[in-house]
């Protein structure tokens, strides 16, 4: 899993959590990166795991809800540091239809080692977008917190329908309704 | 700060810091790795550019060797590259800086512009054909193939084509298309319908011909292409035998077989002749050619032949001349029925055997011989033969024979048309005979009047003495009266003797002297001048132009002086005259001798020319003299007549035939 991710975690966690919720996750999870992260590394994702997990124990919040909220706060990272990704669309629908397309290429060239999950357009309407989320890590609750935040920013009211297709996470679908 | 805060930031600077290596580290890596990447990159780089160069004059070459012209230009149409075959098909090089635009033909410059929107907007022209005036001043037709050069914006920066010189192809093209356009027209405008049909039997093509036999109102062109599955039954109606007519074609395009004048009678009369001949082309069906022409001329032509022959065979049947047909070899090859009546035998006797054999008489076996000789070298003759009739009885045959050929021109026998002329033949031998008899009886009469005449000359020569000594004997006694009638007995004894020499003459004027010689007319008359007395009142002449004649001088000399001693003795005027002149007319000489004595009265014109007729009792006058001069004009195949007016004279006008 590349380093960003985990950089973007622990920032996430110290800003939430304080610099000790950071210390003590590290040397709680037993890390073999030692907790020593950055972006243009590589780790592995049993690491993530393992953070998430102590994070969730310390906090009481679900891993779930935990991979929601970080991925509100990645798609801040995005757009500070990547914002030709979102501002060439004027409709978030066009953008997640594009995933697979437009920003998982751009990514792979900056990160050609980059393990990314595949998101396959099923229906696509004016108003609604259904995706098929497949990926090892079944970290769809990242994807979903993505999602949301990206509608908000073109400012719509929408509502992200997540299906599990297999009980394991690994494969699921996103219904995206827009309001207007 | 707290002891537990301290290290707890010390743990962060820690990890930070090792983060700080680790992501230095990855970057060094990471810039190594770029290097060996740039590294490789510039060597496959160099390989391309090699790899580029190589292509490119190997390219160069190809252009440079390429049998066809080769031409890059600018965008305004100078070219910028030539291999050697475009500069000995243009005549210029790159120097001449030509404009390609300008050479085309004057003719041909509106193409120009459409032919480079094409290239422009397609990026390539094919097969883009235009005449062009080249350096020598021939005008050539060129073929382009060409293609624009873009740069890397894609903005166009050149074009390059090849230019081919299609003149004699499109030359033979042409005359490709003439030599079809000719056979076409040929096609449309033969006599006979055509009509050629593919294998599926669509048309190809027809004719107006096969349009009118057929009664199709539409010009032959519009049928091309057309099926043709429903045509037979469609037109059936058009002959005689309609379903005949279907069935026929049916069978023939099963069979595919060639099959050549195939008769169709139609319903208005006319007769059409049909060919069928099948195409294959290398062993495959191609198709057929259906041929249709109008044979009723012909047809009719061929039955007013048959008419004519069966006319002609009853007239040879029933006509009373015989006729043999023989081959070369003298055998019979037909007899009519005369001929079996003339000769006695049936035709089946006849057939087959030698004439010579079985119908001639062996004595003029020779005879025939040469006559068929002279018939082989293509002679039609006529002569006689002796032939024997089947009883055996001789009879004489007139045969006219006339070489027979064949359609070679090759005479292959003779035919010959045989008349019995024995009757005749009898004929002319008794008039032979009659004329032989007749001759002999002539001469007789000519020598019994010799003798007579001779004869009565004797004992009239006796009395003429015998009174000559009784005059003398008695002179003294007897007295005037006496002596006159012995004078006039005298007189008498020589008119007697006269006479008998006239008639003895005017007898033996009938035997044409064998005796011709030259005799000029004017030695004649000189010689009677001084035979005969001319009274000193007459004057007597003749015209230069007398001419010299193949005659008997005796005869002629009797000619001349009969007129000229009748016109002085006729003569009584004071002075007279007598005039001889001659005139030359194509074929005879006509003579003239005229004189101013008493003339003869009209209704004697003709009496004249008798024997025995004189005008005048005159003492000196046999009457026999005219006749002798008509018989001698006669004899030389002349005229003779006169004109005159009684009183005031006569002209004698005769011919004699050159």
């Amino acid at each position: 899993m590349k380093g960003i991710v985990f950089t973007e975690f622990l920032e996430l966690v110290e800003e939430r959590y304080g610099l000790e919720m950071v210390d003590h996750l590290i040397s709680a999870a037993h890390l073999p990166s030692g907790g020593v992260y950055t972006a243009v590394g590589t780790y592995q994702f049993s690491e993530m795991l393992s953070l998430l997990g102590e994070l969730s124990e310390q906090t009481g919040v679900s891993i779930d809800t935990l991979l929601e909220v970080y991925g509100e706060h990645f798609f801040g990272v995005v757009l500070r540091s990547y914002p030709g990704f979102i501002t060439q669309y004027t409709d978030p629908l066009d953008l997640l239809a594009s995933i697979e397309s437009h920003i998982h290429v751009e990514v792979r060239k900056i990160y050609p080692d980059a393990e990314l999950p595949v998101f396959r357009v099923l229906e696509k309407d004016s108003d609604k977008l259904i995706l098929l989320y497949r990926s090892s890590r079944a970290m769809y609750a990242f994807g979903k917190g993505l999602m949301q935040r990206t509608l908000t920013h073109f400012g719509h009211q929408a509502e992200v329908l997540v299906e599990k297709i297999k009980e394991d996470g690994t494969e699921v679908k996103f219904s995206i309704r827009v309001y207007e | 700060m707290s002891e537990k805060q301290l290290e707890l930031y010390e743990r962060a600077l820690a990890r930070e810091r090792a983060a700080r290596k680790e992501a230095e580290r990855i970057l060094e890596e990471k810039s190594r790795e770029l290097y060996f990447k740039s590294e490789e990159l510039k060597k496959t780089n160099q390989k391309l550019e090699s790899l580029v160069y190589t292509a490119n004059s190997e390219l160069q070459g190809v252009f440079g060797n390429i049998a066809d012209a080769y031409v890059m230009m600018n965008l305004e149409g100078v070219p910028i590259k030539m291999n050697k075959v475009a500069e000995s098909l243009l005549g210029y090089t790159l120097k001449d800086h030509i404009h390609l635009y300008k050479l085309v033909t004057e003719e041909d410059r509106p193409l120009v512009p459409q032919g480079f929107e094409q290239l422009m907007q397609k990026g390539s022209l094919t097969n883009f054909e235009i005449h062009i005036r080249r350096a020598c001043g021939e005008v050539s037709y060129v073929q382009i193939n060409a293609s624009v050069i873009y740069d890397r914006d894609k903005k166009p920066l050149a074009a390059q084509g090849i230019i081919r010189d299609i003149t004699s192809q499109k030359r033979n093209e042409q005359q490709l298309v003439d030599s079809q356009n000719r056979l076409s027209t040929l096609i449309l405008n033969l006599e006979s319908g055509v009509l050629l049909e593919d294998e599926n039997r669509n048309i190809v093509i027809t004719n107006k011909r096969f349009c009118d036999f057929f009664g199709i109102p539409v010009a032959p062109e519009l049928l091309q292409g057309q099926n043709c599955e429903q045509a037979a039954e469609q037109s059936k109606g058009l002959f005689e035998d309609p379903d005949g007519f279907v069935n026929r074609i049916n069978e023939l395009l099963v069979s595919k077989e060639q099959v050549l004048a195939d008769e169709l009678a139609m319903r208005d009369g006319r007769v059409l002749e049909r060919d069928f001949i099948p195409i294959y082309e290398e062993g495959q069906y191609k198709g057929h050619l259906w041929t249709y022409r109008d044979v009723t001329l012909r047809r009719k032509y061929r039955e007013s032949i048959e008419a004519e022959r069966q006319k002609y065979s009853n007239i040879i049947a029933n006509m009373n001349l015989g006729l043999i047909e023989v081959n070369n070899d003298d055998e019979i090859l037909m007899v009519n029925q005369s001929l079996e009546e003339m000769s006695g035998y049936t035709e089946a006797e006849l057939l087959g055997k030698k004439g010579m054999d079985i119908l001639l008489y062996p004595g003029d076996r020779d005879k025939l011989n040469a006559e068929n000789e002279s018939r082989q070298h293509g002679a039609s003759n006529s002569y006689e033969i002796r032939a024997r009739r089947k009883n055996g009885e001789l009879r004489h045959w007139l045969i006219s024979g006339a070489p027979n050929y064949n359609i070679n021109g090759k005479v292959v026998g003779s035919i010959g048309i045989h008349l019995d002329i024995t009757d005749i033949k009898n004929l002319e031998l008794q008039k032979e005979n009659l004329l032989r008899k007749l001759e002999k009886s002539n001469d007789e009469l000519q020598e019994y009047a010799h003798v007579v005449s001779h004869d009565l000359k004797s004992p009239l020569r006796s009395l003429s003495a015998l009174v000559d000594w009784i005059r003398e004997d008695n002179k003294e006694q007897f007295d005037e009266q006496t002596l006159t009638n012995f004078g006039l007995i005298d007189q008498t004894l020589e008119k007697m003797e006269q006479l008998i020499s006239d008639v003895l003459n005017y007898s033996s004027m009938g035997i044409e002297s064998s005796k011709r010689e030259e005799v000029p007319v004017k030695q004649v008359l000189n010689d009677i001048k001084t035979l005969i007395h001319i009274p000193e009142h007459i004057e007597f002449t003749y015209s230069d132009n007398l001419p010299v004649l193949m005659a008997d001088r005796v005869k002629l000399q009797q000619l001349f002086q009969n007129l000229i001693g009748n016109a002085i003795a006729y003569c009584d005027k004071n002075p007279g005259w007598v005039r001889i002149e001659c005139e030359e007319q194509q074929k005879n000489w006509l003579f003239k001798v005229s004189d101013n004595g008493v003339g003869i009265a009209p209704e004697y014109h003709e009496k004249v020319f008798k024997i025995f007729q004189s005008l005048q009792k005159r003492k000196d006058s046999t009457g026999v003299g005219l006749s002798i001069v008509k018989k001698i004009v006669e004899l030389y195949n002349g005229k003779i007549w006169l004109e005159s007016t009684p009183g005031e004279g006569t002209t004698f006008y005769f011919t004699l035939a050159k």
